[in-house]
């Protein structure tokens, strides 16, 4: 099966006043059709940063020096802003963290659902506005009729991120976008959420990929997993084999420092330091400072290792047999 | 809109507890509806309606518009039916009585022997209409102008604020009376020298406010789902910039129309023909110093009468709509 999205070394940076930050430091990776990639890393890591530039939205001042975007094969990187805006909300849709945010607050529902139809099918508006509502119905909102009357701010919180979740599934695209889409809700509404986007992706067959901080959503909702540090992804593979068997001693740590029932009592483990700033990235592994194994063959570039099918790590420790075999 | 929300109830922040799983599916969402439906506009027609300044300031505002547009209904002669002038009129004071006691001129009559009710009544008409068009024509020209330079930033905001910057820098009498002198007298001469003048402060208001909307996730998200530039724009971006534009806009025509007088009455701008108020004022001075103070006094009180309406719906505009002086 060929990927519906390949990302080879893919480059954005941004150039401020005091050098250039380097956000997306060479990123690769495959997203298969109907697929789930959790993309996770902490603030600054360059995980939304990737998801922009995907589309080809990065702003001023900054740009993608380099890479390869291939969507169905079709290099993205470089194609002109209106193939891309044809491309964006039709085929690869968004969806952001704060649906107070991305929902215009002055236009109805139903308008900003009727003109995302309009913008890439030549349709009536009635046929828009009937498309528009059974969006509504499929993400769980009663009554949709009355609901595309409504503003933003008549919603919940969930609902107007159902509503985003349904705007973005308008158009039954083949890959969307999703930023960290549950953070802003509380945790009732966030498993809700997370099921009913894992319910219509599998029932259109949308490949997602989803950007968060929350190892634990990711670890529920996944097939891939990326971790991302300074820029780079450090391991990428299968959901279950990263969280049970991290190879990366970053993703060691992240994964150590989830609460679980057995810790009751216990300090939570945590990464000492902090993220490194993208001006200054320490040389070779961006990760050496924070790292408890760190030796001095660290400030050469890591590495990239791929110990199974699937797997790929960047770090100098020898992958260890029990992961191989 | 006829929902039963429409029926005024207390506000009440509607802070449900999200742990209901079901709440999206469940009539709960009903609720959330009815609560939030005080929709920005009503709240702020509610604000406008409980100031009495306000109030007094639209009503006033109401009946002068009624009184221009309806002017010829309402004036007791036309004054430029030069068939129906007598130079026997000439120069009567407020209140001369006819021989029968009647009182034809209420306001007296101008050199020429024309009632000031009416051509009074005429003229506001013209103040208005140059006001309010050459408002509406800089508004969308500098809305246009303003949302573009937001939109796009770099160098298109830099060299379009540059140009505004020193277009203010001029005073706009010392503008608009160069251009007059260029483009000659007339109705249209005189709405394009003040929408000349006027077009710069709508851009930079709109510019202003529209940066901070460029900068809010919808646009991003709009632009996400491949939504043309041109709505983005236009609909998403410009219609969350309407409050200051509101404000500003009723603030700019009363001012228009100020600066109309005082081209008028220097004798630039309009015709004789079709005087506004401030070329009424003008036509009395002359005879200002020999007690004959009704031809300028009464345009002069009209025209400050206007200007002060339009103001204090102006600023009780900017009281309600400005999100700093919200409590």
């Amino acid at each position: 099966m060929d990927p519906i999205l390949s990302v080879r070394d893919l480059r954005t940076e941004f150039a401020t006043g005091a050098g250039v930050a380097r956000a997306v430091n060479g990123v690769s990776f495959d997203v298969m059709p109907g697929h789930v990639l959790g993309l996770v890393g902490e603030s600054g890591s360059g995980k939304s940063v990737t998801g922009f530039s995907l589309i080809g939205l990065v702003d001023a001042p900054g740009r993608i020096v380099g890479g390869s975007v291939r969507h169905r094969g079709r290099e993205l990187v470089g194609l002109p802003q209106s193939e891309l805006r044809a491309l964006r909300g039709k085929e690869i849709a968004m969806i952001f963290q704060d649906p107070m945010m991305t929902l215009n607050p002055v236009l109805k529902i139903g308008t900003q659902m009727i003109e995302t139809v309009l913008a890439h099918d030549p349709v009536s508006r009635q046929e828009a506005r009937e498309r528009a509502r059974a969006a509504l119905g499929k993400v769980g909102i009663a009554s949709p009729d009355e609901r595309l009357d409504a503003y933003p701010h008549q919603f919940s919180g969930g609902m107007r991120q159902r509503v985003a979740i349904a705007i973005a599934f308008l158009h039954r695209p083949s890959l969307i976008i999703a930023d960290e889409p549950t953070t802003a809700l509380d945790v009732t509404i966030q498993s809700q959420i997370l099921s009913e986007m894992q319910t219509l992706a599998r029932q259109e067959q949308t490949a997602v990929i989803w950007i968060s901080h929350d190892l634990s959503i990711v670890s529920g909702l996944a097939d891939n997993v990326a971790v991302m540090y300074a820029g780079r992804i450090v391991e990428h593979g299968p959901v279950a084999d990263v969280l049970t068997r991290p190879l990366h001693p970053y993703a060691q740590g992240l994964i150590a420092s989830v609460p679980g029932a057995q810790m009751r009592g216990r300090r939570l483990a945590q990464i000492d330091g902090m993220a490194p700033s993208l001006l200054a990235l320490p040389a070779g592994c961006a990760f050496r400072p924070r790292c408890v194994m760190a030796q001095a063959i660290c400030e050469a570039e890591p590495p990239v290792q791929a110990p199974a099918t699937g797997r790929m790590v960047r770090c100098v420790l020898p992958v260890r047999d029990e992961v191989a075999a | 809109m006829n929902r039963p929300a429409e029926v005024k109830q207390p506000v009440v922040p509607v802070e449900r507890p999200a742990a209901l799983s079901t709440e999206a599916r469940a009539g709960t969402v009903k609720s959330a509806v009815e609560g939030g439906a005080d929709t920005p506009f009503r709240q702020a027609l509610r604000e406008f309606v409980a100031n009495p300044f306000a109030v007094f300031g639209a009503v006033l505002l109401t009946l002068l518009v009624f009184g221009a547009i309806f002017a010829e209904a309402l004036a007791p002669t036309n004054p430029y039916d030069l068939t129906k002038l007598d130079l026997m009129d000439a120069l009567q004071p407020p209140g001369t009585q006819n021989m029968d006691g009647s009182v034809t001129f209420l306001l007296g009559t101008d050199g020429q022997g024309r009632d000031m009710l009416s051509a009074m009544l005429y003229g506001l008409r013209t103040s208005i209409l140059v006001g309010v068009s050459s408002g509406v024509i800089a508004l969308c020209v500098g809305a246009t102008i303003g949302i573009v330079a937001a939109f796009f930033g770099g160098w298109i905001d830099s060299f379009v604020m540059r140009i505004v910057d020193l277009q203010l820098s001029f005073p706009s009498i010392l503008v608009a009376m160069v251009l007059l002198a260029l483009l000659g007298q007339g109705v249209d001469k005189i709405i394009l020298a003040l929408v000349i003048v006027q077009w710069a402060y709508y851009a930079r208001t709109v510019r202003s406010a529209a940066l901070v909307e460029r900068s809010k996730e919808y646009v991003e998200a709009a632009i996400c789902l491949g939504i043309g530039r041109t709505p983005v724009m236009f609909r998403h971006m410009l219609r969350n910039c309407l409050p200051p534009l509101i404000v500003i806009a009723t603030v700019q025509v009363g001012s228009a129309i100020s600066l109309e007088a005082t081209l008028s009455f220097l004798g630039l701008g309009l015709p004789v023909t079709k005087p506004s108020l401030g070329l009424l004022i003008s036509n009395g001075f002359a005879f200002l110093m020999s007690g004959k103070y009704w031809i300028s006094l009464y345009p002069g009180v009209l025209l400050l009468v206007t200007i002060i309406a339009i103001n204090l719906v102006g600023d009780h505009l900017r009281d309600i709509l400005n999100p700093r002086l919200k409590r």
